[in-house]
């Protein structure tokens, strides 16, 4: 008897997280076509659905909007929301800790400083200012995770050390990059500035196949632990007691997340918020088993970029409003709601 | 025949009038007593100073300072704001250091008292310099108001003059100060009277033509094609824009100045396009675009080349039809700007303004005040029809 009301509940709980699965995954789809639709110069509607399915090869403004403005930037938002809801979920679970994110991780900074080391220089790559940015901001990314890894594996890649280890080139990068922005020109340095704000401008269809494959790659290949991330959500005694290698899980987990942050910041430019509240309303929905969180947090990355997209086209007419900064103004009330929501938190 | 002798008798008027309007401020100068000079200056200050000033530090504006003062003026600077000058209008500081050495921080003639862009102002430099006169831009001033009660405390005059503003009225104002207090009354009065006349002709002319407006977009290509750089709004290029009869597409949808959305700029359709340039700190082999002192044509067309490129411009009428325009961005902020402000006018109306030679009136205006400068380089460019 009691089995069976076990088994109920069990049934119960799965059916639930399925059903916020799918739930979401249908906000996400409308969403990406309110986004599509959505525009300073308002085509109508329909004129959008018959540009869509006549190809990107007009020669019509419709075209040119759709094909080229609209559909990298919806785009964009999809891969570096997934990618940041992916890396975040991935860091709060080998840190065990609600408050690790890629941003909290000096990953970002990193990022941003490798962006305005380029731009002071004017480093670019077959004459393309922001290709260069990308690569430096990528290279950097990359440099402050494996710095933090050394640190980590140094003293047996203990949580408090990795997120202390992050706290501390949080710092140094944000005071590096100050550094730069100071000793720049005015046009120098707000071009820097800019760049920290993570804008959709600067989406391409490069930066959506860079993006987006790095995006499909390390979800392939988070896929193959995401038992071993649930028991080390546990605790490390319990993971290492069912045999998980705890220490390789959380190198390989961490540097997946780097290489995906660096892939979604590199190009558009700073967007913090993300990384950490996607997971958390994930979490909060779905619980911590990572067959579910994962999936979830990573729609919840699109949702949100793409409910910020929507928001800054909404209010900012002709201009541009920086995503990266809607993002944290559309997350917060997100997370709130949930919070109230929730009677405890975990 | 008769075109002639008209000619002729226009510029004896024109003449004529220069110079009693030389007399007329000679003897508004004359009313300061024998040698005092009082003024309001541009942050709204009275300033009266016993003397012609002997020594002066530049804050800002050191090239206006020596288009009215010339090579006297030079005599008098002993102290210039110039740290990252290079970084920031490297093509200025490059023409400028090498025709007038002692500009050069290296050669040690002159203090070095501030940096050129940031409002950054080392007091104790200035203290120890005591220079009779201290010019400052309003956002100097207005940054430093602490430091500025010291200075004068110790004797320094502070005047404030205002050349960022753009506008015809502080333009004429500051410009009239610096002829004040280099004793170049008459260059500066002569500068105002072309630069108010050549702003004036080209209202009336738009005011008479009833020409059918022309959307114009501006921007700032200094992130290259790949990002939108700022364009502007009743500011700098803005302000010029519309000066010259065009409608902006900024206004209304920035405040001063800021990115608009590619979306924004596609379905406006601009007629005209101007894409600002300049020399930005590194960029050797990239794709900001590339204007002003030291740049050649090649490589502003080239630049200019592939923001036409951009993904949907395809579509956009100025494209289509090659009126896509270069323009210098250090070009601002002198008493020769108004050529832009013709560039502009011209470009949208060529029917109107044809006889305008904006290039021509530029070169002139070195070849009378900075003989000696080598403005060589590209200031104002069109990329050629496709």
């Amino acid at each position: 008897m009691a089995d069976r009301d076990g088994a109920a509940i069990y049934q119960a709980i799965v059916r639930k997280r399925a059903i916020v699965c799918i739930g979401s995954l249908i906000g996400l789809v409308l969403l990406v076509l309110a986004d599509l639709m959505i525009g300073p110069s308002w085509i109508p509607i329909h004129d959008v659905v018959t540009t869509l399915f006549d190809g990107p090869n007009g020669e019509t403004t419709s075209t040119a909007i759709v094909w080229s403005v609209r559909l990298p930037m919806t785009f964009t938002c999809i891969f570096v929301g997934a990618s940041l809801g992916l890396a975040g979920v991935k860091v709060q679970t080998i840190c065990n800790n609600p408050l690790a994110s890629p941003y909290t991780l000096g990953l970002t900074s990193g990022a941003a400083f490798g962006a305005a080391t380029a731009i002071f220089t004017g480093f670019s790559i077959a004459g393309i200012l922001w290709l260069g940015t990308a690569v430096l901001a990528f290279i950097f990314a990359g440099g402050v995770s494996l710095a933090i890894y050394m640190v980590g594996k140094m003293k047996g890649m203990s949580t408090i050390t990795i997120i202390l280890a992050g706290i501390v080139m949080n710092f140094f990068f944000v005071a590096l990059q100050q550094l730069l922005q100071y000793k720049a020109s005015a046009e120098v340095a707000q071009l820097i500035a800019s760049w920290t704000f993570g804008s959709l401008t600067r989406s391409s269809w490069t930066s959506v196949a860079v993006s987006g494959c790095i995006l499909v790659v390390c979800a392939i290949f988070v896929t193959r632990y995401v038992w071993q991330l649930t028991a080390l959500t546990t605790s490390e005694e319990n993971a290492k007691s069912l045999g998980v290698d705890t220490e390789s899980v959380r190198l390989k987990m961490f540097m997946s997340a780097s290489l995906l942050t660096a892939g979604a910041v590199s190009f558009i430019g700073t967007v913090g918020f993300v990384g950490l509240v996607a997971p958390h309303c994930a979490r909060l929905l779905v619980g911590e088993d990572q067959r579910y969180l994962i999936p979830a947090s990573v729609i919840f990355g699109s949702l949100l970029m793409l409910a910020a997209s929507i928001t800054a086209k909404l209010i900012g007419g002709g201009s541009m409003i920086p995503v990266g900064i809607v993002t944290s103004l559309v997350g917060v009330p997100a997370l709130f709601i949930l919070l109230m929501k929730t009677r405890r938190w975990e | 025949m008769v075109k002639g002798i008209w000619s002729i008798f226009l510029v004896l008027t024109t003449t004529a009038c220069l110079l009693a309007a030389g007399c007329v401020t000679t003897n508004s100068a004359a009313n300061n007593t024998d040698a005092q000079i009082t003024f309001t200056d541009l942050a709204g200050r009275e300033v009266t100073l016993d003397s012609r000033p002997e020594t002066i530090a530049v804050g800002f504006y050191i090239v206006n300072y020596l288009m009215v003062g010339g090579d006297d003026a030079l005599d008098k600077l002993v102290g210039l704001a110039m740290d990252s000058w290079d970084g920031t209008r490297y093509g200025e500081y490059a023409v400028f250091t090498s025709t007038y050495p002692k500009l050069l921080e290296a050669n040690g003639e002159i203090v070095n008292i501030g940096s050129y862009h940031d409002d950054t102002l080392n007091t104790e430099k200035i203290l120890q310099l005591k220079p009779d006169v201290l010019l400052l831009s309003p956002s100097q001033y207005s940054a430093n108001n602490e430091q500025v009660k010291t200075y004068e405390n110790a004797g320094i005059n502070v005047v404030v003059i205002d050349f960022n503003s753009n506008t015809l009225e502080t333009h004429t104002r500051s410009n009239r100060i610096l002829g004040m207090l280099l004793g170049k009354e008459d260059v500066a009065e002569e500068q105002i009277a072309a630069y108010t006349a050549a702003v004036n002709d080209i209202t009336s002319r738009l005011a008479d033509a009833n020409v059918e407006k022309k959307a114009v977009y501006v921007e700032l290509g200094n992130k290259g094609p790949g990002d939108y750089g700022n364009s502007y709004s009743n500011t700098m290029w803005g302000s010029f824009a519309t000066q010259a009869g065009g409608i902006n597409i900024a206004d209304g949808q920035i405040e001063k100045y800021g990115s608009l959305n590619p979306e924004y700029v596609i379905a406006s359709n601009p007629d005209v396009i101007f894409i600002g340039g300049a020399i930005w700190s590194g960029d050797t082999n990239g794709d900001q675009m590339r204007m002003g002192y030291t740049i050649s044509e090649e490589t502003a067309r080239e630049r200019l080349k592939k923001f036409t490129e951009r993904p949907g411009w395809n579509v956009i009428t100025a494209v289509k039809e090659g009126e896509v325009y270069g323009i210098d961005h250090g070009g601002l902020r002198t008493m020769i700007d108004y050529v832009y402000l013709q560039y502009i006018a011209k470009a949208l109306y060529p029917e109107l303004f044809e006889d305008l030679d904006p290039q021509a009136t530029m070169e002139e205006f070195y070849e009378k005040y900075l003989p000696d400068l080598d403005y060589t380089g590209t200031f104002m460019i069109k990329l050629d029809a496709t």
